[in-house]
């Protein structure tokens, strides 16, 4: 009764402000319903994580990490849902065509942005250009050619070349959506405050950035039936010693989600204070054996050498530690879900002296690894395992931004990293193994006839994604690419009786996630 | 904190003064190894150098062996301390970390030692410019907040351990030049460098014999400090993640520690208990061998308030049964004894000692320095030093046996029955207030005056003490007047209160010659005018023939003669007494000696 | 006083200039490509990082990005981060100034009173057995640096006894005892070694204001023991002044490592973090405003100094 009191006085004053009538009474949907659907959780959520974000900028948003900050403030096109697959979101009927070139979708009515603009095709054309040339999201659009507004309310994408992760791309992060008008204006790129049309707005002067957001209901939404909750947080949190201050705060009630990595104890403090705990394998741990054509360092060339590499490591034994999340997973292969009809490497050091002597490596061979990122002790024990072999890695210092920086550009021919697990094979495959892939720095599907073939396949119109994924990891896992150990999982710790879904894909869940009838 | 250091032994530690400031080396290290504050910390460094540079003697654990097995484990027979989160032995990093820390904190004092003491050298030396600019320099680099810069530098160098710690050592340099420079200064201005020049002797000889004897100790009490300090911050920048994560370093086990606090608390204690360990053992020894080469008052015994309370009870005690004196005395003591209390034992340095004058006459107290004749006065006063305390018989004034009053109604005497003129004018007034306050202050809060009122009063008084200009002068700093005039203010406060006595302690020496004249003149009308009674100390028979009407002698503590003045220079009954008459009827004033054309090379005694 | 005044004015404005030259060059020499590290994981071409660089003004001639740089550094503008959200530095800086502000300037306070609480007692009671522990643990305080003495408090006040928060830092608005608690662990930290350092300051300087002869003559005078300690306190005050002006540089010097640490979001840590980016704007920025704070500090003290201490205005 409170409730619909509060919204029904946040709707007059709405009204009054807002030159549109979003609060007429006729209109219920202005109304929260949420005492009829039952919803009996908090009126809030406050998470802590320790992730910022690059800023409201809609170009940047490929980031991983950015998705729960957006998701409050923007709509986007599509989303991902639990089953991993893109669901439309403002984008509604999407058809595919049969060659796969021609992607069409209505606009959904009654988007409006915090500017007052009324979105219509041409402003999802507006941003669908202003996204496909922005920095982070530009890899989203590759494959296509234009974007055109057919009419009032439809929009059509034309490809150059079939691409079957264009919508998962686009539910991904791809797709936020800002206000035609704010886009056209040259400060853009500086944006403080985000025009969006999403079911919160960010209250920039409750928040303190970079640390604490805020976020309040955007009565106005088309869908704000479906939001309980009057507002959100996002607390930035650094742990430096390990799970502290994040549980604290969830203890004393300041905040109800904590995203944490497994600490001993974690389950029992869970029990006591009744919180629910989520589990998500967001990532691989281990090493990326990248130049697998042998261009910097020539014994990586031979599969021999890169599975006896794989030989020495002794995944069991990394579980022993009394610290280690025992919901660690241990596998070799780097699709999210792990194909059991696929060989894992067992840990035998006699056989892997073997294979390097049968490729000429009796005596070993050493190289430089990078060093001074935030993966040293894998590194450091992978490189001891080596050694036992005599593969000497070096490992050279380097700092963290350097590091990353390197890495990816394809300057260092192996190296640690916990990269991501995408529940939909689709966007591994992309991921990993095209030209141009974040993850793929030595182009090894270029220098490997199968891999190309493969890859030509996955991207034919109508062809079996979900098949080819499977023959891509046999044959990656076959010719040992990765030296991977484990997939790790990130633990969502919820209070108040709080559930979210979680993607895999999104180290932080969209907003979306957590409501109660979630996809 | 390395800014710090630069000012840690110039102030905090206690100065060496040159012309004393050369304690035989032997003696020095002798003092240090035998004091348990010296040869324990010396004993644990040695020990933990030995321990970290022999670390592939001991067969220890391979330091940077991973194993996942055995990680975070308690400490086991295998592992005297544990492992850590990756399953590396903590007992052997620690072992080899020490070889990184003190390889560091090497690399520190080398740089700091090679800019610091040169620099320090020539700016203090030469002086001018060079010294302005080095200066400059120093001051610029304690400004700086060394760690951002470091942080800075840590990437420039990609890195590299060494190069860091050379930048660390820049830093830390300001603290040995201060050093050097002053200690340079201090012993360039000493008589026997300019003899040594005068002999022909060369600037680099003058250096490096007799200014290294000088800051030889300092240095290296500064290196112990340094030492400690560069020890820290080396651990903080690891801590913030600069360098080799996977190397042994105490820091960085810190650093990988702080991690793990809430699931292995145990984790940061080994490291952090050695750094803290080894920096407290630096310090210490530094401090002790600040010690033992300082030679202020530390070494002076402050008696505790148990000791004081306790000898005033017993003097209290001993007073009580004393008999009254003559009515007309103003003052009378009896059997004054005066006693200081030193590090090794207690001197007595006054005797037994009689002392009286009577209401309106002045005493003249005569006797050469180490007589106890200042010590008496300040007895009578109830104003010894810290560590001094008196006991007598009796000491009546104004018919009152002050040894039976509280404290407080002892101290009420002063100011309003007693009065004091100083010896020294200037370093008898605040440097920090005005004349003008410092007279004001005490008419108010004795006197109980109020503000316009004491203003006003303290005019006349300057007046009347032949001041020009009181207002003026009112208004100006001790340091801004002369020692005359400093000194007429001090009689001025002393008569403020209309006391009935006045102790001078011999209030003319330290003036000008024709200014002593004029004060004596002016102490005596003042004398004459209010009828107070008189001691005035002095070493000069010549005060005492002009205004004293009975005089009293002292040598050694003791009184040696004691009578009205016409008798005594008529006939001085001791030997000493007559010396003493001798001898200042026998010197000529410095006019007349001027007159005379006499200079610097006439006898001070016996005839002209 | 006016001429005093004037002199360490000039000389603080040429320090500044000094530092901010040196750091700039210093920093662009240390972080030769910037560029290449900004784009980090992301795959660029060649244009767009042609683009970035000029956007950063990195395509100028260096002396050209000096002269830029200056000559907003003099208006206030210390430009733009270059890591994380696109906001101009000096709304990054006001944000996290108050909190290094808050832990510096309360363990300046803690510092002081308890220094000041200490070296007096100890000064009036020399020879006592409180005077003699504090002379000796003076040095072994004032060299453990702060980092070790905040792991042993946060051992046993936060993790053991759960008194303190392990870490972070709550806005005063949000809740003020709260933000108490935050900053108390990290500042007495930072106190400790000074609190001892100024104590036996203070005590030597009273011990020797008290036996100086102008003490004797004003006890002559008659003056009361409270009005006597005044006069010990003035005369002792340059001195604990003097060193507080130098603990102020070590305890920002201490912030930088105590705010990683305690996970506070200040300008200690936005150092850490900016130089581990390559931040080059933020580096040159959080130099400057830390040194033109010792600055402002030296110069405020130098002033109080001077007023309290007439003979110093001479020097």
């Amino acid at each position: 009764m409170k409730r619909l009191t509060k919204a029904a006085a946040v709707c007059f004053a709405a009204s009054a402000s807002l030159a549109f009538g979003g609060c007429s009474p006729s209109d219920e949907a202005a109304t929260p319903t949420n005492d009829d659907s039952g919803y009996s959780g908090p009126d809030h959520i406050s998470i802590t994580q320790s992730f910022s974000m690059n800023g409201w900028e809609i170009g940047q948003s490929g980031s991983a990490f950015a998705g729960t900050f957006y998701s409050a403030v923007y709509d986007p096109l599509y989303l991902i849902d639990g089953a991993n697959e893109p669901y439309g979101v403002v984008a509604q009927d999407t058809e595919i065509s049969e060659d796969g070139l021609t992607y069409t979708f209505n606009v959904r009515p009654g988007v409006v942005f915090t500017d007052g603009t009324e979105l219509d095709a041409a402003g999802v054309v507006t941003n669908l250009e202003y996204l496909a040339a922005g920095f982070g999201t530009a890899s989203t659009y590759a494959k296509v050619a234009g974007f055109a507004a057919l009419d009032e309310d439809t929009v059509e994408m034309t490809l150059s070349s079939p691409d079957p992760v264009l919508l998962y791309n686009m539910g991904l992060g791809g797709s936020y959506l800002a206000s035609p008008t704010a886009l056209a204006s040259p400060d853009y790129a500086e944006a403080t405050a985000p025009s969006g049309s999403g079911p919160y707005v960010f209250d920039e002067a409750a928040s303190l950035v970079p640390t604490d957001y805020v976020f309040t209901r955007n009565e106005n939404h088309w869908e704000a039936d479906r939001w309980p909750w009057s507002y959100l947080e996002i607390h930035v949190v650094q742990d430096f010693t390990g799970a502290g201050t994040a549980q604290n705060m969830l203890t004393a009630g300041d905040t109800n989600v904590m995203y944490a990595s497994w600490r001993p104890g974690l389950e029992d403090d869970a029990e006591a204070n009744g919180w629910e705990m989520v589990e998500n394998y967001s990532a691989w741990d281990g090493v990326m054996i990248a130049d697998r054509a042998g261009d910097v360092i020539e014994p990586l060339a031979d599969p021999k050498v890169r599975l006896a590499l794989n030989l020495v490591m002794d995944r069991e034994a990394r579980l022993a530690g009394a610290t280690v999340d025992p919901g660690t997973y241990v596998t070799n292969q780097v699709f999210a879900k792990v194909d059991p009809d696929v060989e894992s490497y067992p840990y035998d050091i006699e056989q892997a002296k073997a294979l390097l002597a049968e490729a000429g490596y009796a005596d070993g061979f050493s190289f430089d690894v990078p060093a001074g990122g935030y993966f040293d002790d894998t590194m450091a024990l992978i490189a001891q395992e080596w050694a036992e072999v005599g593969v000497i890695a070096n490992m050279v210092q380097l700092t963290p931004d350097v590091y990353n920086q390197q890495v990816f550009a394809g300057k260092w021919p192996v190296f640690a990293a916990k990269l991501q697990l995408y529940g939909n094979p689709m966007k591994t495959v992309q991921d990993y193994f095209t030209t141009g892939a974040m993850n793929n720095p030595f182009d090894s599907s270029a220098k490997d006839p199968v891999m190309t073939d493969l890859i030509a396949q996955f991207y034919e119109a109508g062809a079996d994604t979900d098949a080819i994924s499977k023959q891509i990891n046999e044959h990656i896992t076959a010719e040992s690419w990765f030296g991977i150990t484990a997939h790790t999982r990130d633990l969502y710790v919820l209070a108040d009786g709080l559930t979210v879904k979680p993607v895999q894909g999104l180290y932080v869940p969209n907003f979306q996630q957590f409501l109660p009838d979630a996809k | 904190m390395s800014e710090t250091v630069a000012l840690a032994t110039a102030e905090v530690l206690p100065a060496v003064q040159p012309a004393e400031a050369r304690p035989q080396n032997r003696s020095v290290a002798f003092r240090f190894l035998t004091q348990p504050g010296g040869w324990i910390p010396l004993l644990l460094v040695l020990a933990i150098l030995v321990l970290a540079f022999g670390a592939p003697l001991w067969g220890l654990q391979d330091p940077m062996h991973i194993d996942p097995r055995v990680a975070d484990q308690a400490p086991s027979a295998d592992h005297w301390l544990g492992t850590d989160s990756t399953g590396r032995d903590l007992w052997s990093r620690l072992v080899w970390g020490g070889q990184d820390a003190f390889r560091g904190a090497a690399i520190v004092l080398v740089v700091a030692l090679i800019l610091g003491v040169p620099t320090g050298l020539i700016a203090g030396y030469h002086g001018g410019l060079a010294d302005g600019l080095l200066g400059w320099v120093s001051d610029v680099l304690m400004s700086l907040p060394s760690i951002i810069i470091l942080l800075i530098v840590a990437g420039l160098t990609h890195q590299n351990a060494d190069v860091l710690m050379a930048a660390m050592g820049v830093f830390m340099a300001p603290g040995y030049f201060r050093l050097t420079r002053s200690s340079t200064i201090a012993v360039r201005a000493e008589p026997y460098i300019d003899a040594a020049r005068v002999a022909g002797i060369s600037h680099t000889r003058i250096v490096f014999v007799h200014i290294w004897r000088v800051i030889a100790a300092p240095i290296v009490i500064q290196t112990a400090m340094t030492i400690g300090v560069a020890l820290g911050m080396q651990a903080g920048l690891q801590i913030l993640g600069v360098g080799d994560s996977q190397a042994p370093s105490w820091g960085g086990m810190m650093s990988s520690a702080m991690g793990s606090l809430r699931t292995n608390a145990w984790l940061i204690v080994p490291p952090a208990a050695m750094l803290g360990l080894v920096i407290a053992a630096f310090a210490i020894m530094g401090a002790r061998l600040g010690e033992i080469t300082g030679n202020r008052s530390e070494k002076a015994k402050h008696l505790t308030r148990a000791e004081k309370a306790e000898l005033a009870g017993a003097a209290a005690a001993r007073a009580a049964e004393a008999t009254q004196p003559n009515q007309d005395l103003m003052v009378a003591v009896k059997g004054l004894k005066v006693t200081y209390a030193t590090a090794k034992a207690r001197v007595e340095v006054v005797h037994g000692v009689d002392l009286a004058v009577r209401k309106g006459e002045v005493l003249g107290l005569v006797g050469e320095s180490g007589s106890g004749k200042s010590q008496s006065i300040f007895a009578l006063l109830g104003l010894l030093a810290g560590n001094g305390y008196a006991e007598a018989e009796a000491i009546w004034v104004d018919g009152q046996n002050v040894l039976t009053l509280p404290a407080a109604k002892r101290r009420a005497l002063l100011g309003r029955t007693i009065g004091y003129v100083p010896q020294e004018p200037i370093s008898n007034l605040d440097p920090m207030y005005t004349i003008g306050h410092q007279l004001v202050e005490p008419m108010r809060k004795v006197l109980g005056m109020g503000k316009a009122e004491a203003r006003a009063y303290a005019l006349e008084l300057l007046a009347r003490v032949g001041i020009e200009d009181p207002a003026r002068v009112m208004g100006l700093h001790p340091h801004e007047v002369s020692g005359g005039m400093a000194q007429r203010v001090l009689i001025a406060g002393a008569v403020a209160g209309h006391p009935k006595v006045i102790v001078a302690d011999e209030p003319t020496t330290a003036l000008d010659v024709t200014v002593q004249a004029e004060v004596l003149e002016l102490l005596r009308e003042l004398q004459r005018e209010q009828g107070m009674a008189l001691v005035i100390v002095t070493h000069n028979f010549g005060v005492v023939a002009d205004i004293a009407d009975t005089v009293t002698v002292m040598k050694d503590g003791l009184v040696v003669e004691s009578g009205a003045v016409g008798s005594i220079f008529a006939h001085a009954a001791d030997p000493y007494t007559r010396e003493l008459i001798e001898a200042s009827s026998k010197t000529p004033s410095r006019a007349a000696l001027d007159e005379g054309g006499v200079g610097a090379g006439a006898p001070a005694k016996g005839g002209v | 006083m006016l001429k005093f005044t004037v002199k360490r004015l000039v000389s603080a404005v040429a320090l500044m200039v000094f530092v901010a030259t040196g750091t700039f060059f210093m920093a662009h020499k240390a972080i030769p490509d910037p560029v290449a590290n900004l784009f980090g994981k992301v795959s660029f071409t060649a244009e767009q990082y042609e683009a970035k660089k000029a956007q950063l003004g990195l395509d100028q001639p260096i002396l050209t990005q000096f002269w830029n740089w200056f000559r907003h550094l003099l208006t206030g503008d210390f430009g733009t981060t270059w890591v994380g959200a696109p906001t101009p530095i000096i709304k990054d800086l006001a944000v996290r100034l108050p909190v290094t502000l808050s832990i510096v300037i309360l363990g300046l306070a803690v510092m002081a009173v308890l220094g000041a609480i200490l070296g007096v007692l100890a000064g009036i009671r020399p020879g006592s057995w409180g005077d003699r522990m504090i002379s000796a643990s003076s040095v072994v305080f004032f060299a453990v640096p702060g980092f070790l003495v905040s792991i042993a408090l946060l051992w046993v006040l936060a993790v053991k006894l759960g008194w303190f928060p392990v870490s972070g830092y709550i806005k005063p608005e949000r809740d003020l005892l709260g933000w108490l608690r935050s900053i108390t662990l990290p500042a007495v930290s930072l106190a400790l070694g000074g609190v001892v350092m100024i104590a036996v300051q203070l005590r030597n300087a009273i011990v020797t204001a008290n036996s100086s002869d102008y003490v004797r003559t004003l006890r002559a005078r008659g003056l009361p023991p409270r009005a006597v300690a005044l006069h010990l306190l003035r005369s002792a005050a340059p001195a604990a002044i003097t060193i507080i002006a130098l603990m102020f540089v070590s305890l920002l010097s201490g912030a930088v490592i105590l705010e990683s640490m305690f996970n506070m979001p200040g300008i200690g840590s936005a150092t850490k973090d900016a130089s581990q980016t390559g931040n080059i704007p933020m580096i040159l920025a959080l130099t400057v405003v830390s040194v033109l704070f010792v600055v402002i500090v030296n110069f405020l003290l130098d002033l109080v100094l001077g007023w309290i201490n007439p003979k110093a205005r001479i020097k």
